[in-house]
């Protein structure tokens, strides 16, 4: 049974900007899929349609069989605990630390404070930041945030890790050092869904590779390449 | 549920102390707020205080006859105190009159010297008539008209006082009017400056509360923090407006006094403190909560 399960997504903003046209394929769970495409292909939209941050103009995206969309708004923070989520941006929460911004995770979904002395600085260690946990953001190198934002989405034990453009704003020894972690997490067992328009990054994963254009899915290929059309 | 609420108060508490330029901007806007607010409330007891001194002071003499027995002119007070419209009635026989003319005068020896020479005395007994209320001379007046008792008044000064009791009727409404008119403005326009000053604060956090969405916060959870700011600022105001107002009130209170004898606004505010903080406070405290969830709300659609 397919973990996610896109279904002929269309995103429409205007009559001059489709972000998706009738777009559909399924991800398994444990597999590691790359989403790429030049920038407006399509992917960030794609993201943000599984996490319920937008709704799509027609079709449906199901995680886990229950089609996303028709969750009540009470219960989309219950998805987006079980989707672990990072960005370009990192989107850390500015005030406080490395440590509190992954603890702030375990929070929200009303987890116990033992849970979380126990397992933030696991987390922290397995990312390698484990002495930067007093750290503000501002503190912190650009792969040093970006570490912490997947400790923080790792820390919710997601059935997937998403990370869009997670490599955008590093230098390439960040860039590898960010993609082998999220290589070691799907070792582990977490599907991860990779957005990128990185291709020497998907060429070397051997990874399955989505190719999506001008919100129109051209390619599908298991151990695949960053092919252009 | 508990251990949520605690989360929460934790959460507001460290963005309250580590944005302590920003609460302190918030405090400070708050506080003239609550400051006008607080005025306001002080200023329409003002107001009460010197109409009620004012009206205090208007009284109708009856001027009686020299001729006139005492015992009749008693019997008159007595039948004026029964009129429902009448506070008191007060007799002043012709000795008390002159006592009180010569007390009134003693710095004016031309007229303590004329006094001297007339050798007798040249002043009526009356009755000081007080209303109950400033309204109501009129008809106390016409009741005197009408009764059996008129042939023996020489004099009613009510005539003399009516301009003034009209105009000072009109004054007394129009203050009260005004009053209440321009306090429902300035605090309209101080709770406005103060709901923009708190959206201002959580507009600077809309980063932050979209990403508390996207890591899965329900809505209370990312809201109650700024909630519990916006209930500290407001505590922080409350205190901050009660060290200004307390000085401010105790240097003003004699000056007000000086100028209209019988006002203690000191007193007043002494007395009524509990009161006055409670108020402040629990003002703060609507306008700083309702503030934050309604700008809030904008950002938790994520």
């Amino acid at each position: 049974m397919a973990l996610i399960h896109f279904k002929n997504i269309s995103k429409v903003y205007n009559a001059h900007s489709v972000a998706l046209d009738n777009v559909s394929f399924e991800i398994e769970p444990k597999e590691f899929v790359s989403i790429v495409g030049k920038s407006g292909a399509g992917k960030s939209t794609l993201l943000k349609l599984l996490i319920a941050e937008e709704s799509p103009t027609s079709g449906k995206v199901f995680f886990d069989n229950q089609d996303v969309h028709k969750l009540k708004s009470s219960d989309v923070p219950f998805l987006r605990r079980r989707i672990g989520v990072i960005f370009q941006d990192y989107k850390l929460l500015p005030q406080k630390t490395a440590h509190e911004n992954v603890s702030y995770a375990m929070e929200v979904a009303g987890r116990t404070d033992t849970d979380i002395r126990r397992d933030v600085p696991q987390v922290l260690d397995l990312v390698g930041l484990g002495d930067r946990a007093g750290n503000f953001p501002h503190e912190l190198s650009g792969g040093e945030k970006q570490r912490v934002a997947i400790a923080r989405a790792l820390v919710q034990r997601p059935d997937v890790l998403v990370a869009d453009e997670p490599t955008g704003n590093l230098d390439p020894i960040n860039t590898w050092e960010i993609i082998r972690l999220l290589m070691k997490i799907n070792e582990f067992g977490t599907t991860v869904v990779l957005a990128t328009h990185n291709k020497e990054i998907v060429d070397s994963l051997g990874k399955r590779v989505v190719i999506l254009e001008g919100g129109k899915l051209i390619r599908d290929e298991e151990k695949g390449k960053y092919i252009m059309a | 549920m508990f251990t949520a609420l605690s989360r929460i108060l934790k959460s507001g508490f460290q963005t309250f102390s580590r944005n302590a330029w920003l609460s302190a901007a918030t405090i400070g806007i708050m506080t003239m707020t609550l400051f006008m607010f607080s005025s306001l409330f002080l200023f329409s007891f003002l107001t009460k205080e010197i109409t009620g001194i004012i009206q205090d002071k208007i009284d109708v003499s009856l001027y009686f006859d020299p001729s006139v027995d005492e015992a009749e002119i008693l019997k008159v007070r007595d039948l004026l105190v029964q009129l429902p419209e009448v506070d008191r009635a007060d007799y002043i026989s012709r000795e008390e009159a002159l006592e009180k003319f010569r007390a009134r005068h003693k710095d004016n020896p031309v007229i303590i010297q004329a006094l001297e020479e007339l050798g007798s005395n040249p002043l009526q007994p009356a009755i000081a008539v007080k209303a109950k209320e400033s309204t109501q001379y009129a008809s106390i007046i016409s009741f005197i008209d009408q009764a059996p008792f008129k042939e023996k008044i020489a004099k009613i000064n009510f005539a003399e006082n009516q301009r003034v009791i009209e105009r000072l009727n009109r004054i007394v409404s129009a203050l009260t009017r005004a009053g209440i008119a321009l306090s429902i403005l300035l605090a309209g326009m101080a709770g406005l400056i103060s709901f923009n000053t708190i959206r201002m604060a959580i507009y600077s956090f809309r980063e932050e509360i979209s990403i508390m969405k996207l890591v899965g916060s329900s809505n209370w959870f990312a809201r109650g923090p700024f909630v519990v700011e916006g209930i500290l600022v407001s505590i922080f105001a409350s205190l901050a407006t009660l060290i200004i107002l307390w000085p401010t009130v105790a240097v003003l209170s004699p000056k007000i006094a000086a100028f209209v004898p019988g006002t203690n606004l000191y007193g007043f505010f002494l007395t009524n403190l509990p009161g006055i903080l409670a108020l402040q406070t629990g003002a703060g405290i609507f306008l700083g909560v309702a503030s934050s969830i309604i700008a809030i709300n904008k950002y938790l659609k994520v």
